[in-house]
């Protein structure tokens, strides 16, 4: 691991003590565990020559000995072990995270490109940049649609934090066209089965029957 | 909550979901995901408590966790189905994000 959290105000607790040689030397070897993720060898020659500490091999043994545990032929220190484990617990969970087709786009990346709708004034830079992407809140009833299905899906959206757009709308009718279902019926399915958005393909693909149970 | 009865009934006859969708807000036609086979859907109404409900039928089973009214109703049903002795969790909470439980 190339960088890690340094509390401040915990590193000067525990090195208060210490002269500033022996507290460059203990940082050094801090940072040389966490950037191989080993322990220190019994051997320590060849992180002494690694680190440029030649001249300070005394000093090496002190912190050694006051700040690391021996044991096994290594030199193991607890909080950087500690802070390693859960830098690999972490890889693996967005490991499989990213598996499972990693974390969802936000609903502002898809309907409100900040970088499409922000504009910038190039006369004057003072002037705030807009952002321009509050949601419409009072899109009518799209043909087709029963009103009570319709409050249901604003409802929906609402709950989902996924506000209805014209952009959602327009999208809504291609995609339920492509699945050659009504708006109706697409909005239905996606309220039924909890989806967060419709795609055709997903109608295509849907789940078989046999399938959900086992 | 809803749609929880069917579910125990299919297991009563041997058949377990693969995953069950847990919705929270309205009911809709949760006995009709299992007539058609579909992932089944059980739905938790705001006047549930997650410590009143029985989640017995969750044990073992897949969860697919929906985003709740807030955060904190999120994390309640989360550790309530893990004390349900759930098999997985996928959950999508109020930011957006996955999180994953899996037993053991």
């Amino acid at each position: 691991m190339h960088y890690y959290k340094f509390n401040i105000a915990d590193w000067h607790l525990a090195t208060s003590h210490l002269s500033l040689e022996e507290e460059a030397v203990y940082f050094k070897l801090i940072n040389y565990y966490y950037d191989s993720e080993q322990c220190i060898p019994e051997e320590t020659q060849s992180v002494i020559r690694r680190l440029r500490l030649g001249n300070h091999e005394e000093t090496v043994g002190l912190i050694l000995a006051e700040f690391f545990d021996f044991r096994d032929g290594y030199w193991h220190h607890s909080r950087c072990d500690e802070v390693i484990e859960n830098y690999h617990k972490k890889a693996d969970t967005n490991k499989k995270v990213g598996k499972l087709g990693g974390r969802p786009k936000k609903i502002n990346d898809l309907d409100n490109n900040p970088q499409i709708t922000q504009t910038v004034s190039e006369n004057n830079p003072q002037i705030t940049l807009t952002t321009n992407h509050k949601p419409i809140t009072n899109i009518s009833t799209p043909d087709g649609v029963s009103s009570d299905l319709w409050s249901d899906f604003i409802a929906y959206r609402k709950r989902l934090k996924a506000p209805v757009t014209n952009r959602v709308v327009t999208r809504l009718i291609k995609e339920s066209k492509d699945a050659n279902m009504t708006l109706e019926q697409a909005i239905e399915t996606m309220i039924f089965k909890g989806w967060r958005s419709f795609d055709a393909t997903w109608i295509t693909k849907e789940v078989k029957p046999k399938q959900a149970w086992e | 909550m809803i749609g929880h009865n069917q579910i125990i009934a299919m297991r009563k006859v041997g058949k377990k979901p693969k995953s069950v969708f847990v919705q929270f807000g309205k009911t809709f036609n949760a006995e009709k995901d299992v007539s058609d086979g579909i992932i089944p859907t059980v739905w938790i109404d705001e006047k549930d408590h997650q410590k009143l409900v029985d989640l017995s039928w969750a044990k073992d089973l897949n969860i697919q966790l929906m985003p709740a009214k807030d955060i904190v109703q999120f994390t309640k049903w989360w550790i309530a189905l893990v004390d349900a002795e759930v098999n997985t969790i996928i959950g999508l909470d109020n930011d957006g994000e996955i999180n994953v439980y899996r037993k053991g």
